[in-house]
């Protein structure tokens, strides 16, 4: 029963920070973020399971994370509102090749990394290459660069 | 929402982008208000979550306050010589200072604990001293949250109230 009041607990709190932490932040898998993500995991699992190291607790604790996983998914499935607040809208920082600095200071996504993101995924090597450059809703920058028959505005 | 870029087939609504990052600011705010009650002691551990109960010279405790389930907690008690009778001291609890708590040590050790309805009873050996007062500390945890309250008493002072919030 504690088990699994933990696991909600711990799950929706995690969840909340994540969200109100914003995409950008974890979604690098730098050696830095990798490690905060590590302490973060262990001091989760320590608040989590307490001092019941059974194999019953684990089993408990795993469904209920796997169960809210499920649950989360069918709700974000089944209505689009829910999805929108629980999951987020992407965002496009340069829509038609124009840098949108307002949007981007928002979600703290500069012009380097948009372009990072086009060097390293499609090979583009300016800005006036770039399309659309959204940050999608696991953090990630997608680019769909100009191409011939898309002139420039 | 805006309108739809039909070069690109894109779930983007930027009204609701502006009152998520609305939502995300106040969260922020939140989230900084809880560390700053953090660092003060507000949730255990810092300055003000320490207390004391009773007269300095006669019988007091030094305790939190507010303290946190399964965490390290402590009641440093300071009892006047004069206290002791035959050269002992008996602090009596309530059972409900006791109830959920998992104790891990009593120093210096009780020669003697008694339990009675309600309430547990130690008794300490008290060197027939003057002056500074002896320290008594108990060391524990709470098992489960919840506010704890309950009186310590010794025979010739007046009785201490501990009063507790344990934050799961």
């Amino acid at each position: 029963m504690e088990s699994v009041i933990r696991g909600v607990v711990v799950y929706a709190f995690l969840f909340l920070v994540f969200r109100i932490a914003g995409k950008r932040t974890l979604a690098q898998t730098s050696p830095f973020e990798l490690v905060l993500l590590l302490i973060i995991s262990e001091t989760t699992q320590q608040a989590m399971v307490d001092s019941d190291h059974s194999v019953t607790n684990a089993f408990l604790l795993i469904m209920t994370l796997v169960g809210l996983s499920i649950a989360l998914s069918i709700i974000k499935h089944r209505s689009r509102a829910a999805s929108r607040w629980l999951e987020g809208l992407p965002v496009r920082v340069v829509r038609d090749g124009v840098w949108d600095k307002k949007v981007g200071d928002k979600m703290r996504v500069d012009e380097s990394e948009v372009l990072t993101a086009a060097r390293t995924k499609q090979g583009l090597e300016r800005m006036d290459q770039i399309k659309h450059a959204t940050v999608e809703n696991d953090g990630t920058i997608s680019i769909v660069p100009r191409d011939a028959r898309s002139p420039s505005p | 929402m805006q309108a739809e870029d039909p070069s690109i087939q894109i779930n983007e609504n930027r009204d609701h982008q502006r009152y998520e990052w609305r939502v995300e600011r106040i969260g922020w705010l939140v989230m900084a208000i809880l560390l700053a009650a953090g660092l003060l002691g507000l949730l255990g551990y810092g300055a003000m979550s320490r207390s004391q109960a009773g007269a300095p010279g006669a019988l007091s405790v030094d305790y939190d306050h507010l303290q946190r389930a399964s965490a390290p907690s402590e009641y440093r008690f300071s009892v006047a010589p004069s206290l002791a009778s035959d050269g002992a001291l008996t602090l009596r609890f309530d059972q409900a200072l006791l109830d959920e708590v998992e104790m891990q040590s009593i120093v210096p050790e009780p020669t003697q604990v008694r339990a009675g309805p309600g309430f547990t009873e130690f008794t300490f050996a008290m060197a027939p001293a003057q002056g500074s007062p002896e320290r008594i500390e108990f060391q524990f945890q709470h098992a489960t949250f919840g506010h704890v309250r309950g009186q310590v008493t010794a025979e010739g002072a007046a009785p201490l109230v501990i009063d507790q919030f344990v934050y799961p």
